[in-house]
């Protein structure tokens, strides 16, 4: 056997293949084994905006009619369910480049393929948002009313938190249905906190909505405390995935990105508005501040997460140890 | 035939029937094993493929050496769980949502 050149990058060879010699290297001379994806800004503020949309709907299921149901809030989580349902996907459809590339996707409908199922998710997403929100509007007299008792508003609400769920959660599995290492590792945690960030998102929005508008002073107290929940789980689930990953998470967890995620989605995005939260003074600059913290911070969790993985697909050692 | 396979200046690529292909491979793995020279068959077997690719290799070095990963995975095998642990996040937080929400005072 002609022994290759010899590659300062020679790993002990006894572990798999019997006993090939030690030269023998471990990689193919530093290449990456893997292309990684030109996701730019666009993707990013796509899982972003998703991640509310979907929080949105699930918020709309909570606040849904019941005899403790503040009809201001309900109205604005309609609303802002309805304006991100197109706005989340538009600007999935302006990194296509070609727009009209879109229309293809409608000719398909897969189950093995979480692209496929985002799609019709996302289009799903819109019917109860339209409607749900034209029932808001007939009731504000914005539209005619005789729309409110056509559309059963119980039935939408439910439909848009089934689906609200679907679409924050689905991103994660979009990610780890791939073979890039970091988002493969974490093909339980990733969609874990993708739903956490995104409910606690939306928590945020519909809670500063809330307070510009000068609402119930209640509704925001449940925002808040839901909005802590979903982030001390996120909080907790990326600490899990940053202990299950190893080195495969290095890329996210160590260097300028590491310190970004830390500071921005952790400290700033987490801990900082539950902290201003239990403050008993401040009113609503406080919850707005808490707030653009809260959105910050998902945003910066999202860009670490597709930067890291790019970055991930670089590294020939860790694209080689694919995981089950 | 394939214009690669027909046009191999070393025979390194073979098409054919691939049965006959792997009984070829493995008696070419024996020689290599009796003359000292390691080699294996990668994506011949579940262990180095995901499912019957009808398409193999004879490898005298670890598939990192040519770029290959150690054990290759179908990607959307790992859906199921995905969908389930956000599922399960999901529900938890909706379900603490409810009782959030809900709770008459």
């Amino acid at each position: 056997m002609n022994p290759p050149s010899p590659d300062a990058s020679g790993r002990g060879a006894s572990d798999g293949f019997g006993d090939l010699p030690a030269h023998v290297p471990a990689t193919y001379y530093e290449r990456p084994l893997l292309k990684k994806p030109h996701w730019e800004g666009e993707v990013i503020v796509y899982l972003f905006l998703g991640g509310i949309m979907g929080g949105s709907g699930i918020l709309a299921l909570l606040c849904d009619d019941h005899p403790d149901h503040d009809e201001d809030l309900a109205r604005i989580v309609r609303y802002s369910a309805f304006v991100l349902a197109p706005a989340s996907p538009g600007v999935l459809l302006l990194h296509l480049g070609r727009p009209e590339r879109f229309l293809h996707m409608l000719r398909i409908f897969k189950w093995r393929s979480v692209m496929s199922m985002g799609v019709w998710g996302l289009i799903a997403f819109s019917v109860p948002a339209t409607l749900g929100a034209g029932a808001q509007a007939a009731r504000d007299g914005i539209l005619w009313s005789w729309l409110d008792a056509l559309v059963p508003r119980r039935v939408t609400d439910v439909v848009l938190g089934f689906l609200g769920a679907f679409i924050v959660g689905y991103t994660g599995v979009l990610l780890s249905a791939t073979a890039i290492p970091l988002w493969a590792i974490g093909k339980r945690h990733i969609p874990a906190f993708c739903v956490c960030s995104g409910l606690a998102g939306a928590c945020a929005l519909n809670a500063a909505i809330l307070a510009i508008g000068g609402g119930n002073e209640r509704s925001l107290r449940k925002l808040e405390r839901l909005e802590m929940l979903a982030s001390a789980a996120e909080l907790a689930l990326l600490e899990a995935f940053r202990r299950h990953a190893g080195s495969t998470g290095d890329p996210m967890f160590t260097g300028k990105r590491g310190n970004k995620l830390r500071t921005v989605t952790q400290a700033l995005g987490i801990v900082a508005p539950a902290l201003l939260t239990l403050l008993p003074f401040g009113g609503r600059a406080k919850t707005l501040l808490a707030s653009a913290l809260t959105l910050a911070g998902g945003y910066v969790l999202r860009e670490t997460l597709i930067e890291a993985g790019k970055a991930s697909a670089d590294d020939p050692r860790a694209a080689s140890r694919q995981p089950e | 035939m394939p214009a690669c396979a027909k046009a191999c200046p070393t025979e390194s690529i073979q098409f054919g029937d691939v049965d006959e292909l792997r009984e070829r491979a493995k008696k070419r793995v024996e020689t290599l094993q009796a003359r000292g020279v390691e080699s294996y068959l990668y994506g011949a077997d579940d262990a180095t493929s995901v499912g019957k690719l009808n398409a193999f290799f004879l490898l005298t070095e670890k598939p990192e050496a040519y770029n290959l990963p150690e054990r290759p995975v179908l990607p959307s095998t790992r859906q199921a769980a995905g969908y389930a642990a956000a599922a399960i996040t999901a529900g938890a937080l909706a379900l603490a949502g409810l009782a959030i929400f809900r709770r008459a005072e």
